[in-house]
């Protein structure tokens, strides 16, 4: 791959084409999934658990595994790659999606379903009549926090080399790669120019529109108050021929949605599971044979890994993986005192909000991977600490999360409570704890989440970077990955990946989960 | 002359508000010149129909707007943000839902730098004044909307103002809580147990204001003026059927509707303008 300027548009075009390849597919994924787990329960048991698995690993470490495997599927040609990149970009955008769907289907309220039932709708019916555009808002919301998080991976998975197999598949990503290579600074500040400008189309082409189109069904979520705006979508609301054309699919969906498929069947109603023994005994044999099977996969990774692998490694990793959570742990907090304050406070000025909130999230959307070579050029002219330079780039992409979520929630805090707090003088450190700070606190932990799930990913690529020949370290089980990704050493990414999806799941199980379990028991507006 | 200016406790002296709609153009007119005084010991009730700037005026008052034109003056001081020494009840209460009862009543206490063990007693009397005893330590969604408004007065009281506003304190409330609630204040007033001087409340409901109000301010709309004042002379608290209660009622009626009829006429007719004053 030759770093030929005018070929940049055409990179660009190719890397963009994966990002909605994966789209369609996480589409699919979550109509089809999350449709399945909120209808049966059977189903629910096994699948809930395995995507909230899913969603907190992190996939980037995976990567050495999928390539291997689609490339095996596929001998001899590019096609195992790009699906290996797609794959990437989908696992990185498919399970919150599904999981925010599952969740709206979950709750339809009764009434409504009382109203479906009382019409007859049919099953087929019912789901496009009632359960989708109920579940609309979430999907295109996720939808989109799921677009701005893949393009990370689409230029992390361009370019890969796993020991001796290397792929470069044409796009942003690998050409980023080559820049690297050959320590072409001008390259590399193309392709920045080439991501923005890309990012910026999306943004403006795509992004905007929806956001607009998407406040139609918002009943209550982030980012709400503002009146967006979309001169794309004007164009389309205003140019009679141009909504012509458009209202052709619509009135498809329509009629589709409006047959009734009752051949489809009745679907088995999530209560009748016969008796209540037979549930129970039902129950036991399903988590035996989960457990079986998690003992099984635990049995087989240590089997695979002790033959070349000893406990000291297992310690090694371990602790490797320690000091990586205290990088992401103490990397949140900094951006969160450095954040929260500045988003509060431009969050409760309406004007400057409208202004600041599509930037926040133009910046999220941003791949970081794309300027860390320009931070990796730093360090070495000015041979800083890896150990504490290289950390800021964990971050560097995911801030925006948390800057994006406080806006919200600060420019969604309720006007009477805002008065009611002025008029009782309340100022200072009491308004921020009392006042403010638990308003913006389930959005701020919305925003973190987010941003943590997406700096433990970063870690990978950040820990360990390279320029030439030149490489830049810092210790973590990020580095560890890289390093033995690149040497192909199998063992060693088996342990690496699986140390750290167990440190993560934890961490977000006594961490975050409690957080979340607190912010909406306590701190939801009524 | 010295003794009336003691005795006004706050002036709003021909305040004029506008909203701007957007970016463009100074937005249509919300109050036009209204002017009033609060007394010593009197309550002043504000009717009116919806949308004809009640709140606006009670925002203005509590320092919580500024107005475009005018000003308002509290003990001869301009005001120009919020005073300790006014009060505001919201109809939406307002209250912070992750704070509980207590925590929402020694707010203002705490921002008052009250120290904790006399803003602790403070809250704890107020909260029993209000008839709250028992639920110091709920959650607001734990509460009634009855029980909700009752914090939300608690948390005015407490900080012990000489001026209470109220902005339709009553209207979410069912009518036998409205009773209740609304005998309980006129009680506490009429007992003089609460420290406050004065107190100016915007109502929908003419008997409300009849039996709780000395003095009855009657705006119009589109923009607010004011229209008519009315002494009320009742004693609090009033009779409903009393005829003297009735009477009053009636020509409040008559009053604000035949406003209403005037205002319809001059926007269907512009050329036909009635020569009144
Ligand atoms: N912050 C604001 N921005 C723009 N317009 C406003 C604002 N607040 C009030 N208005 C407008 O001013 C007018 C008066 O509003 P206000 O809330 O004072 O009426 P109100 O008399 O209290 O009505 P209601 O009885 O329904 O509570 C309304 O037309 C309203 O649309
Ligand atoms: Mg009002």
């Amino acid at each position: 791959m030759a770093l030929d300027y005018w070929q940049l548009p055409y990179y660009g075009l190719r890397t963009t084409m994966r990002m909605f390849a994966a789209l369609a597919a996480s589409l699919v994924f979550t109509l089809t999934y999350a449709t399945l787990a909120a209808k049966s329960k059977r189903a629910e048991q096994i699948l809930i658990p395995l995507l909230d698995v899913l969603q907190s690993v992190p996939i980037l470490g995976f990567l050495s595994f999928t390539v291997t495997f689609f490339l095996g599927l596929f001998p001899g040609s590019t096609l195992g790659a790009e699906c290996a990149a797609i794959f990437a970009i989908f696992t990185s955008q498919a399970w919150n999606m599904a999981f925010s769907f599952y969740q709206s289907l979950r709750t339809v309220p009764k009434d409504l379903e009382e109203v479906a039932t009382g019409f007859g709708l049919s099953p087929w019916q019912r789901f496009w009549q009632l359960e989708a555009p109920f579940a609309m808002p979430g999907l295109v919301y996720n939808t989109m926090m799921s677009m701005s998080g893949g393009w990370f991976f689409v230029v992390a998975s361009e370019a890969i080399s796993v020991g001796d197999t290397t792929v470069k598949l044409p796009g942003i990503g690998s050409w980023l790669a080559v820049a690297i290579d050959h320590k072409d600074i001008s390259a590399v500040i193309g392709a920045v120019g080439a991501m923005l400008v890309i990012i910026l189309l999306y943004d403006q082409i795509l992004f905007r529109p929806l956001v607009v189109f998407s406040q139609k069904f918002r009943v209550e979520l982030s980012m709400s108050k503002f009146q967006e705006q979309s001169w794309v979508r004007d164009i389309f609301v205003r140019a009679t021929g141009l909504r012509r054309v458009m209202s052709i699919p619509g009135k498809i969906i329509k009629a589709i949605g409006l047959l009734r498929l009752d051949w489809m069947g009745e679907q088995p109603s999530r209560a009748a599971w016969g008796g209540r023994k037979a549930a129970v005994a039902a129950d036991i044999v399903w988590y035996v044979a989960l457990a079986a099977l998690v003992a099984w996969s635990f049995w087989q990774i240590g089997g695979f890994v002790s033959t070349a692998l000893s406990w000291a490694d297992l310690a090694e990793t371990a602790t490797l993986t320690i000091i990586t959570m205290m990088r992401v742990v103490a990397l949140i907090a900094l951006a969160t005192l450095f954040w929260v304050p500045i988003s509060v406070w431009i969050g409760l000025r309406p004007a400057l909000a409208e202004k600041a909130q599509p930037l926040a999230q133009f910046m999220a959307a941003f791949p970081a991977n794309v300027v860390f070579p320009v931070a990796v050029i730093g360090i070495l002219k000015w041979s800083l600490t890896p150990d504490i330079w290289l950390s800021f780039l964990i971050v560097f992409g995911t801030q925006w999360y948390i800057v994006f979520n406080v806006i919200a929630g600060a420019s969604a805090f309720p006007n009477d409570l805002k008065e009611a707090s002025e008029n009782l003088g309340v100022k200072g450190w009491i308004w921020w704890k009392s006042v403010i700070l638990p308003g913006i606190f389930p959005y701020y932990v919305t925003g973190a989440l987010t941003a943590s799930g997406g700096s433990w990913n970063a870690a990978i690529v950040a820990e360990y970077v390279k320029w030439g020949d030149d490489k830049v370290e810092a210790h973590g089980i990020g580095a560890y990955i890289a390093k033995a990704t690149a040497a192909g050493d199998y063992p060693r990414i088996v342990l690496g990946v699986a140390v750290m999806s167990i440190f993560v799941i934890a961490f977000n199980r006594l961490f975050w989960r409690p957080l979340f379990g607190f912010a909406e028991r306590r701190l939801r507006l009524m | 002359m010295l003794d009336v200016e003691a005795k006004t406790l706050l002036e709003v002296d021909n305040v004029c508000q506008s909203y701007s709609t957007g970016s463009d153009s100074p937005g249509s007119l919300v109050l036009d010149h209204v002017s009033l005084r609060l007394e010593q010991n009197e309550i002043v009730g504000l009717l009116g129909r919806s949308g004809c700037g009640k709140s606006s005026l009670l925002r203005i008052v509590a320092g919580l707007a500024r107005p475009t034109a005018g000003e308002v003056a509290y003990r001869g001081v301009k005001v120009v943000g919020p005073l300790n020494n006014i009060a505001m009840v919201f109809q939406s209460f307002a209250l912070f839902p992750w704070l509980s009862v207590l925590e929402n009543v020694e707010l203002g206490l705490k921002a008052r730098k009250v120290s904790a063990a006399e803003s602790r007693k403070r809250a704890l009397a107020a909260i029993d004044l209000i008839g709250l005893d028992g639920f110091e330590s709920a959650y607001p969604k734990e509460l009634s909307g009855g029980m909700r408004q009752r914090v939300g007065f608690a948390r005015a009281l407490v900080v012990q103002p000489d001026i209470l506003l109220m902005d339709e304190p009553f209207s979410a409330l069912d009518v036998l809580t409205a009773e209740t609630l609304r005998t309980d204040l006129l009680d506490l007033w009429v007992e003089g147990r609460m420290p406050i001087k004065s107190i100016l409340m915007v109502t929908h409901n003419i008997e409300e204001a009849v039996l709780m109000c000395d003095r009855i301010i009657i705006l119009s709309s589109n923009p607010g003026r004011i229209a008519a004042e009315i002494k009320v002379g009742l004693p609090h608290p009033g009779n409903r059927l009393d005829p003297a209660f009735r009477q009053l009622v009636d020509q409040i009626y008559a009053t604000m509707t035949q406003r209403t009829e005037t205002e319809k006429y001059r926007g269907k007719f512009p050329g036909m303008v009635l020569g009144w004053p």
